[in-house]
Order: C-alpha cells, then structure tokens, then sequence
C-alpha cells in the first residue's frame, strides 16, 4: 500500500498494537504500522485526520501513544523495546516530537479551510439552502459549488438582520471575530443607506427643478445643505488616489487654515446659500427616511445586497469583464426584468404572493435562489462581443453547467410543480412559469452557441 | 498687523488676534531671550503655528546672531503642510508691506517617496522600495561604475544636481513640497538632495520628528544643522512615545530568518570581492586601523549632533581588531544571531537588563561587548565596500547591527523582554525580543544640549510638570493658556450614572456588566436624539468596543441608534477606517447625521478633526488606560519610579487623562465651533483626573456638571444647543475673545492678557 513517492521520516521497531508486534513508521503524510513480517500496512492514519495526539505519562509501566482522530476513534501503541522503559520512552518521544512538528502543517490547511466552509454555510442560511440544493441534491459538485465566485460577496453583504441572528447563537463561541463581521456589516449598511438616500436625492432634484440639478451633479464640489467639504481625512483618502491634483490639495489646506474671524472679510456676504438637496427630509426630518430602509430589509434577498455585489463586479474585483453599464442601472434593468416589474406585469405578483402559503413561498425562493445560481454560471460561460478570445476550458464549463441545469430542472424543478399540481392547482404552472422561461431561455442559448461552436471548428 | 511684543515689531497677517495668540507669543519671546527651552499648552483653534511662526521669524529678523534658523517639527504629513501654508502665508505678508521679501529661506524635508521625481521610481508605493531603488541610482559606487560603463543606470536629477545644484543656494522664499519637485524639474535637479542640501543653510526648516529625534536618521539628516537655533515640536504631546520608539527595536524570528539570508548574501559577495579585487578588502581594512579619525575631528569641531548610537567611544577609539577583516566580521554576526536564535526558543518570559544580556553573550559565545558596540557602523562599513546596490533588503541585518550596538552601548534605561508568545494568544509560539527604551530623555538629551531654545507645545499637555520629568529637561517657560471665548462654545460635563442610578464606569469590575453596557448604550441613544449632525464616541479598546457593540445589538440599543443616525464603527483594519470615515463625513455633510464609534489611541483619536458640524458631541466611554498588563510598559513604569520618582498610578493616569483629552479636544477647532463634550465614567469626578485636563477644558467643567445622570446631561445638551444655534457674529466677539489692533494695545487689555498667563 506504501507508494514509493512517500518518505519514511522514521521507523521504529517493537511496537505494539492490538496485542501484535510491528513496525511504526511516520511518513511524511502519514502515520503507518506493520505488523511484523507482512508487507501489509494494518493501521494508516493520514495527518489530515489525526486531532491530537496523547502520550502515557512518565512513570506508568507500558510507554504509549495514542493518536485521536478527528472522528473520536483512536489508536493506541505500546512501545516495547527490549532495551527497557528508558528505550521505550526514547523510541516514543522521538515519534512524539516529530508528530508534535508534522501534525500543525496539515491541521491548519485542512481545518482552516473546512472550518471556513462550515461556517461560511451556518452563518448564511442562503449559502446553506443553496448548498443543499445544488450539491446534495448531486446537480453540482461540491468543488464547483465553492467556485462560483458568488460566495465570496455573500460572506461581505448578505443582509444584516438575518446573519445577526445567527450571531446571537454563535456568540459563545467565538465572540469577538463574530462582532467584527457584525461591526463590518453595520458600516456597510450604514453606507448602503446613504448611497442610497443620496441616489434618491440627485433623483428628486433632478425632476423638480434644473437649476438645481446642476449644482448637484457638478460632482466634485457638491454643496450641500450649505456646507462644503473639506475634511482632513478627505484629504488624505483624495491625496492617496491621485496625487496628480495639487490645486485641489492646496485649496483644502487653505481652507483648514482659514481663520474666519481673523480676517477683515466680512464673512456676511460671501456665506453660502443654502441649497437643500432634499426639502422634504429638511422639513420632516430623517424619520420617514428611516422607515423606508427598514421595511426593504425585511425583504430578502435585500437590495443592498445585490447593489454591493453588482458594485463589486463593476469594479472589476471579481472578474476582468470590460465595463458594461452601470451598476445602478443593471441593477434597475433586473427590478423591471423581475416578477412584478414594469416589465413583467402580466403576472400580477402582488397578488399572487397572498394567495401562496409561506411554505410554499420559502420553497420556490429557493428554487429561484438554486436555479438563478446555475443560470448564472452558464451565461457566464457563453462570450461577450468584443471579448477576447474564451480559455480552452469555457465549453467544457458550459456543457457541465448546461448539464446541471437540466438535471436541477429534473431533480428540483420538476418535483417541485408535481406537488404544486396537487396542492395549489389554479396557480401551480404560473408559479414555475418564469423559471421555465429562464431555463428555456438558457438552453436555447446554448443550443445556438454549440452550433455556432461546430461551424467554427 | 504689526504688533509690539515686549519691545519686539511682530509682523501677524491678519486684521484681528485673539489675546491667548499675544500671550503666547509674549511667553514665547520670554524663552527666546532667556535662550533657554519652553513648554506651552494651547488649545487647537487658537492659531497656535501662525503665532509660533510670527514671533520667531521676527525674532530672526531683528536679531539675526541671536537665532539663525528654525527647525520646526510636526509628526504627520498634512501638519507639515498645514506649517508651510502658514509661513507662506506670513512672508507674503511681509512682502506686502514691506515691498521685498525678507532674506529668509523656508524649506521642507520629507521622505524620498514624497519627493522623489524620477519618472519610474516615483511611482512605487512604498517608501522602503523607493529608498531602495533611488539608493540602486544614486549610490557613489553606482555612479563610478556608470563612469566606466555608461550602461549603468544612473539618475538624471540626482546627476543634475550634483552637477550644478550644489553652486547655488535657494532663493528666498517658502518652499513647499510641491514647490521643491517644481524648481526641481525646471533645473532638473533631484528635489530630496535639492532639500537635504537646503536644509543646512536655510533660516527656516520643517519636518518629521523623526528627522531629529530618531538617531538613525539624525545621523543622516540632521548632524550638521547650526547650534544657535529655535526647535519647535508641534503636536507634542506623545513626544516621549516617539523618543522611545525611537530608540526600541523588536526581533521575531522572522526577522533572524531574514537576517541569516542577508548573512549570507553578503559572505558570497565578500568571497567574490576576494576573488575579484582583495585590495578592496584590504584598503577598507587599512581604513579602520586608521580609525575613524575624521569622525572624531568633526565632533570636536561641534559639527555633529551628539548621536546616542554612535557614541563617543566610537568615534574616539578604532574597530577592535576581530571585527577589522570583513570575514571575521561576518563570522562575527553569525555567532551573534545564532545567539538571539536561542534565545528566542523559549517556553517562559524572560526579561533582563543589557548588562545580564551582555554577560550571557560572553558566557555563551564569547562575544564582547566591545566589538559588539561596532557592529552597526562597521556594518555600514562593509556595506559600502561591497557596494550593495539596495540596501532595502538587508533591513534585517541592519536591524540586528542595531540592536548590537544599542545593548552594548547603554546599560542603563534599557530592558530585553523575551516573550515566546502574545499574551492574547498563548497557544500559538510567536517568540519576540524586545529591546525597549524605558527612557525617553535619552532620545532628547542630544536635542536639548545642543539647540539653544526648544519649544515643546500643543493643544493637550497637562499636566504640564510630567513633561519635564520625563524628558528630563528644565524649562524656563511653562504656560498653559486657555481659550477666550465670547460664549461657552465647550460643554464638558462628566457623566455618572445612568438613568436607573447604576453607576457608569469602565473600570475593570464592572466594564462587562449588562447595566453599565446598557446605561452607555442609552446615553449614546438619548445624547444622538437630540444633538444634530456627527457624534463621536471613543471607547478604552477595540476589545471593548467589540463586545459594547455585540451586545448592544442584543439590548435593541443599534437600532434605536439607527432609528436617528447613520452608524459608522473604527475597525482594526485602517482602509476600512478610512472608508468608514469618508463615509461618516458624507453622512453629515447631507444632514442625515451620523455616529462614529472609535477607539482611543486608534488612527480616528489622532489627526483626524471633527470640526463644527462633522463633532457636535463628543463621548469618552471610560477612561483610555494604557493596557497594564504589557510589560514593557510595567518595566517602564518600575524604571519611571526608580528614576524619576514618578509614581506608577500618576504616570497611568496623566497618560490616560492626555489621551482623554486629545480624544474630547478633537470635537472644538475654532472659536466659531462648539460642541459636546462628555467624560461617561464615575472616576472622571475625582479630582485627581479631572486636575489633570488640560485647562480650557477644566475651566468649563463647573462642579454643576459633575456626577450628572443620563437625564441631565441631556436637559443641559438641550438648553446648551439652543443657545449656541443662536446667530454668533464678529461683534459678539470683539473685545472679548478677539482683538483689533487697538484694543490689544489698551492698558486695559494689556492687564488683562498678562494676568492670563499662568505659570505653573
């Protein structure tokens, strides 16, 4: 079973285990015992595998060592040379020491990476429900699964309110690195808000008066309820990005050192005027503002969610795509293109969601949420105009993504609408209907892309 | 104006002073004549550089072989450039009223990163590669081979400098960065070497701290800069910390990896040279029996500062002959990093004096402490001889040189910690040696002996009487001035109890209690309903502002938050800072108001300023102490005690009360601000921390706002903003908090000012 690639680091004679005598071997992958006079190995423990390990203490008759597994069984050596308990304890401590080096290398690599994903998977019920589907459910490896680089955002912005919860259980744990990724998210929230409520503002100037509008989106030097900005940190952030603009630079620091009631100049008549960007949140206050974001975040999957990952894929950090449009405009483009959006209307979403019980509702999001993942990944697949060239890999890719979708269509969708045939009939095809769209949508694309693919070759 | 400061014409550029500004410059000029070092304290907002600057360009005017030159120290960037916008600012003024300019010469030094020019080498990022890649072009060696192969690249700035820069002087005038790199590119001269140049002639000098305090880089920068001049330490108020870290070095065992790398880098290069041209091994040999003598002589000359690395025996005495041959030396190192190898593989704490460690190398490996002593500059020796094209990546070795050196050179103010762990993480085997400066006169002893007048000030340095003790300096002035103001526009309260009676505190015992965590979460809540605009909150530590947040979440207290501001939190990581930060700023900046949750002793508590509307309030949850446990800090603390008779619990709290004040003192920037400030914890009361504020804060806090409930705190915040959104004009300041010409000369007036003066 020794494969000639692997090193023996050390062996050691006179071991016992399970009442036979053997060999003990540590190789640089794993731990391995012999019996003697066989060539087969008995007892093969990767490092990977191993937890701890445990040594008999000092003084007691037999010298051991116990390896623990990761799933609680263990083995137990006896060491037995004839040369006495201090050969013994020798032989032992030479296994312990090694062990005590080789052990921390595998455990990080392994338990970093498997403890990241677990709970990756129980702090994002989403990430779980998703998981379950696509991978347990066979439509999808599980490596496929970690690839898809929409994990990655879900570990920055789900929303806020659903994770926070999940915190609460695991406070105990590990307290304080669960309240960094809570303090992360309310930073990112609060910013959601405010880019939010800023795009809302431009919006309302825009419509009610022109004039207005110009001040606003003259960007860099937007004046706003009457107050520049200049700020130190400003500063620095700007002078970090493009060192390029000293003028800038130079009037901020001008301004920092302007004492105003030092001056003769009368301050008077050069105050600014103040210009509301938003009359009505002046007049009222903040609270209706408030309101409003509240009641999106019971929504989910929350808006500003999407915006983030849609921000991040605009600027690039996830894939070198050439810059389309904007995310704010894509993301408005998916709200009309979504079920209840202008264009969209025919099915009547709002009043279908109060005739489908919640189950029934929690059970096609997760569909929606299944299948939008695999959609996604197979229109990623397909070139863009004007892209270069796609990598060798791309078709392959596609057809292992067109092939998932037809098995979740299988596996998940179908099933899914058999029930709905029994249980909610007068609703049960317009439920599925814009899925199956979707998915007929996908596969016709790639039927086209495959002939176009033959043509070429 | 032009103004009359005991007998001296002070020339000020603008219409109006404030009189805390004139009595600032009156006690200023009380240093200068007594050519003696100087302490004061004034709040930010006050004008505090321009009144530095007016009255010691003056000075330098009027009495041009009484002061020469005046090198004024800031500790960050913007500072700097703030400082030169200022004089600038000033000469101008000058000119207009004098027709000429004044034959003065301001200049910058900063690092080669923010300076540098050269088309590719600018563009890095780092100010460590762009030292390392300048030093690859500019270097002597580099430059001699380029005369025999043109091949090799040289820079053209730094060539066009030295061709022509070094003929003629600067032409008067104020020279900010950006104004160096543009006569720099007109003549195609090298800015850095065009200001490192500059700055030994020129009246007027600003730059970093480090540039004086920092042995390594005084050496470099400043050795030859002239004896009869003003030092001005700006933002002073960590100065001791900088002293300290100054002289501090930390090893890991990384950087013993790294230096066994470099080790051997350079024994292959010495086997080279051996092969290639042993005479150059042996001239630099010949060199050191000759001994460092010119070094010698132009300490004697005064030319050089005192330079606590190189001490005098370095210079008086040569290399000792086992480090003289380059393989010895290296040989040398070796056994000595072997050592520290050693001792980093450790289970338990180890801490002892230099003299303990000495004789432990010399049991060990036979190891001297006088070759020891050489390591550094010998090192440096070698370096050159060898021609190292960057020396960036021997940063490692250099660092064990130091530590070398430093060891053996002080016995005392000096202790060696060896933790084999961090103390928050005692499982995983991180070993660290520290070699920490417990003193922080050491640093400044040079400065003070060899400058006539130091001027150390800032907005926050009570209590003023530590600062001479720890620096170890005897000042003839020691001023503290206060903010004369035409309306309270500062409300210190001290906050002790929330609204359920349960006392507020951060003190150990308590920090974790639900009620405490509670009661701060409502002050928060209640204090953000009613000001307007920003709130800043700082907290002792990112762990407690962690777990506050954690359970404040639980408590419902985030969202009543949310319910009226935006919620920004500090985090550990300084992009994401800054983010938030930007953010936060934005958020006020639109009227949607926000609150920011920051750290005391974090990035947000020093140089960022929450001026008017981005600061109406700002809350101190507990009091910032240092964390005690550290033990550099206890061996430091025991050596304070020893030495300078200065109680552990006094030192504690003077550095917690000056961290709770440059915290609270962020909120005020001006007289035409006003804001909030509340000290949330019962100990704040007691009067040995509430003596220790600085005194424009202490003035306001009147015993009717001490030992206030959640309550009433924020009836008198009410009251307090109401009167402060009233309309403010320059007539409600006249006479009283600002001054024209005229009135500042009245009998009146003049009284009045001197009796503000306190001396302490």
């Amino acid at each position: 079973m020794t494969t000639s690639s692997e090193d023996v680091l050390l062996s050691v004679g006179h071991v016992r285990y399970k009442k036979g005598d053997g060999t003990l071997y540590v190789m640089n992958q794993r731990l391995a015992w012999m019996l003697e006079n066989r060539d087969t190995v008995a007892v093969s423990h990767k490092y990977a595998d191993i937890k701890t390990q445990k040594i008999s203490p000092a003084g007691k008759p037999k010298v051991q060592l116990q390896v623990v597994l990761h799933d609680g069984t263990c083995s137990t050596f006896q060491f037995v040379n004839s040369g006495g308990p201090e050969a013994q304890a020798k032989d032992r401590d030479q296994v312990k020491m090694l062990l005590q080096n080789l052990l921390p290398k595998f455990k990080r690599q392994i338990d970093g990476e498997l403890e990241m994903k677990s709970k990756l998977l129980s702090l994002h019920p989403t990430l779980k429900h998703l998981y379950e589907d696509l991978v347990i459910s066979k439509v999808i490896n599980s490596e496929e699964y970690w690839n898809t680089p929409t994990l990655k955002h879900y570990t920055e912005s789900t929303s806020m309110k659903q994770e926070a919860d999940d915190d609460a259980g695991e406070k105990e744990k590990d307290g304080t690195s669960i309240h960094r990724s809570m303090i992360k998210r309310f930073n990112q929230h609060s910013i959601m808000v405010l880019k939010a409520s800023h795009q809302k503002a431009t919006n309302s100037t825009n419509s009610s008066s022109n004039s207005n509008s110009k001040t606003s989106n003259n960007n860099n030097k937007v004046v706003e309820n009457g107050v520049k900005e200049t700020n130190g940190v400003e500063k620095r952030a700007a002078q970090e990005k493009d060192p390029s603009e000293p003028v800038d630079k130079k009037k901020r620091i001008l301004e920092k050192l302007h004492y105003e009631d030092l001056d003769s100049v009368n301050i008077g008549e050069d105050a600014q005027e103040l210009k509301l960007s938003k009359v009505e949140r002046y007049l009222l206050g903040p609270s209706s503002q408030v309101s409003q974001a509240c009641t999106s975040t019971n929504n989910p999957p929350p808006l500003s969610a999407l915006a983030s990952i849609c921000q991040a894929w605009s600027s690039g950090q996830q894939c070198q795509r050439p810059f389309r449009v904007s995310a704010s405009a894509a993301v408005g483009a998916l709200g009309e293109l979504s079920p209840g959006g202008a264009l969209m209307r025919q099915h009547h979403a709002s009043c279908m969601a109060q005739l489908i019980p919640t189950d029934v509702k929690n059970e096609l999001h997760r569909i929606y949420l299944s299948g939008g993942e695999l959609l996604r990944e197979l229109w990623r697949c397909f070139p863009q105009p004007g892209a270069a060239a796609e990598s060798e890999d791309t078709p392959a890719r596609a057809e292992k993504f067109y092939e998932a979708l037809l098995r979740f269509r299988n596996v998940k969708l179908r099933p899914f609408e058999d029930k709905m045939l029994r249980e909610l009939t007068p609703l049960a095809s317009s439920l599925t209907k814009h899925m199956n769209q979707m998915i007929d949508a996908a596969c016709a694309k790639y039927a086209m892309w495959q002939q176009r693919q033959a043509k070429l070759r | 104006m032009k103004l009359t400061v005991d007998g001296l014409l002070v020339y000020f550029p603008y219409d109006y002073i404030y009189p805390e500004q004139y009595a600032y410059m009156l006690e200023l000029k009380r240093a200068l004549d007594a050519k003696g070092h100087g302490l004061l304290e004034m709040p930010s907002g006050t004008g505090k550089t321009i009144s530095l600057l007016s009255l010691i360009v003056a000075y330098m005017i009027q009495n041009p072989h009484h002061i020469r030159k005046l090198i004024y120290c800031s500790r960050t960037l913007p500072e700097i450039e703030k400082v030169l916008e200022e004089l600038k600012n000033l000469i101008n003024y000058y000119e207009k009223s004098q027709g000429e300019k004044p034959s003065l010469t301001g200049v910058v030094l900063s690092s080669r990163k923010n300076l540098c020019i050269h088309p590719e080498v600018s563009r890095e990022r780092e100010g460590k590669l762009v030292d390392g890649r300048c030093h690859s072009l500019t270097a002597s060696y580099i430059r001699d081979r380029h005369e025999r192969d043109t091949s090799v690249p040289v820079c053209q700035f730094y060539e066009g400098f030295n061709r022509e820069g070094k003929e003629s002087m600067l032409p008067f005038g104020v020279y900010t960065m950006d104004d160096l790199k543009q006569y720099g590119a007109d003549r195609n001269w090298c800015p850095y070497f065009l200001s490192r140049f500059a700055i030994i002639h020129a009246e007027i000098v600003v730059y970093s701290y480090h540039y004086l305090l920092d042995p390594k880089i005084a050496e470099v920068v400043s050795k030859e800069l002239n004896k009869e001049a003003v030092v001005v330490f700006d933002e002073a108020h960590n100065i001791d910390n900088v002293c300290i870290d100054s002289l501090s070095v930390k090893l890991t065992r990384r950087t013993i990896d790294k230096s066994t790398q470099a080790l051997q880098s350079l024994e292959k290069a010495v086997t080279l040279l051996k092969q290639e041209d042993a005479e150059r091994l042996t001239l630099e040999y010949e060199q050191m029996v000759e001994g460092l003598r010119e070094a010698a002589v132009a300490r004697d000359t005064d030319m050089i500062l005192a330079n606590p690395v190189l001490p005098d025996e370095v210079l008086n005495e040569v290399v000792p002959g086992n480090i003289r041959n380059a393989e010895h030396f290296l040989g040398f190192l070796k056994r000595f990093i072997e050592y520290l190898k050693t001792r980093l593989r450790i289970q338990h704490v180890v801490q002892e004096s230099p003299a303990g460690f000495l004789k432990d190398v010399a049991a060990r490996v036979c190891i001297e402490r006088k070759p020891l002593r050489f390591c550094s500059s010998r090192l440096q020796s070698l370096m050159r001889t060898l021609e190292i094209p960057d020396p960036s990546n021997f940063g490692a070795l250099t660092l064990v040189a130091n530590l070398a050196t430093l060891v053996s050179t002080y016995t005392k103010g000096f202790v060696i910690i060896v933790e084999p762990f961090d103390d928050r993480t005692p499982t995983v085997s991180n070993p660290i040696l520290h070699f920490s400066c417990m003193d922080s006169s050491i640093a400044m002893r040079p400065v003070f002996s060899r400058f006539q007048s130091v001027i150390i000030t800032s907005g926050t340095l009570s209590p003023l009487d530590m600062y001479p003790k720890i620096l170890d300096f005897n000042p003839v002035i020691m001023s503290s001035f206060t903010m004369t103001l035409a309306r309270p526009c500062i409300l210190p309260m001290i906050v002790s109890k929330g609204s359920d009676q349960v006392t507020i505190s951060s003190k150990y015992e308590t920090r974790e209690d639900v009620a405490v965590i509670r009661n701060y979460g409502q002050l928060l809540v209640e204090i953000s309903a009613c000001v307007p605009d920003g709130v800043v909150c700082f907290f002792t530590s990112y762990l407690y502002l962690e777990s506050v947040v954690g359970a404040w979440y639980d408590q419902g207290v985030v969202a009543s938050l949310q319910r009226h501001k935006l919620l920004f939190i500090e985090t550990q990581d300084s992009a994401e800072t800054s983010f938030a930060l930007i953010n936060y700023i934005k958020a006020c900046e639109s009227g949607r108001g926000a609150v920011l949750l920051s750290v005391a002793r974090g990035k947000v508590s020093e140089g960022v300023d929450f001026d008017h509307h981005l600061g109406r309030a700002v809350l101190m949850f507990g009091i910032p102490y240092v964390f005690t446990q550290s033990r550099i800090l206890k061996a430091r603390l025991d050596y304070l005690r020893d030495q300078f008779q200065i109680r552990e619990n006094d030192f504690l709290t003077f550095d917690a009360m000056r961290h709770a004040a440059q915290c609270v003192g962020r909120v005020l920037r001006g007289k035409t601000d006003y804001g909030i400030m509340i000290f949330a914890d019962k100990r704040f009361s007691r009067a040995d921390k509430r003596t220790k504020l600085p005194r424009w804060i202490q003035e306001h806090l009147r015993d009717s706002l001490c030992n206030l409930s959640t309550e009433e705190a924020v009836q008198i915040s009410k009251r307090w903003l109401r009167q402060m959104a009233q309309p403010f004009t320059r007539e409600d300041q006249l006479g009283v908090s600002l001054l024209t010409l005229a009135q500042l000369q009245s009998q009146e007036q003049q009284d009045k000012i001197e009796k503000q003066v306190i001396q302490k």
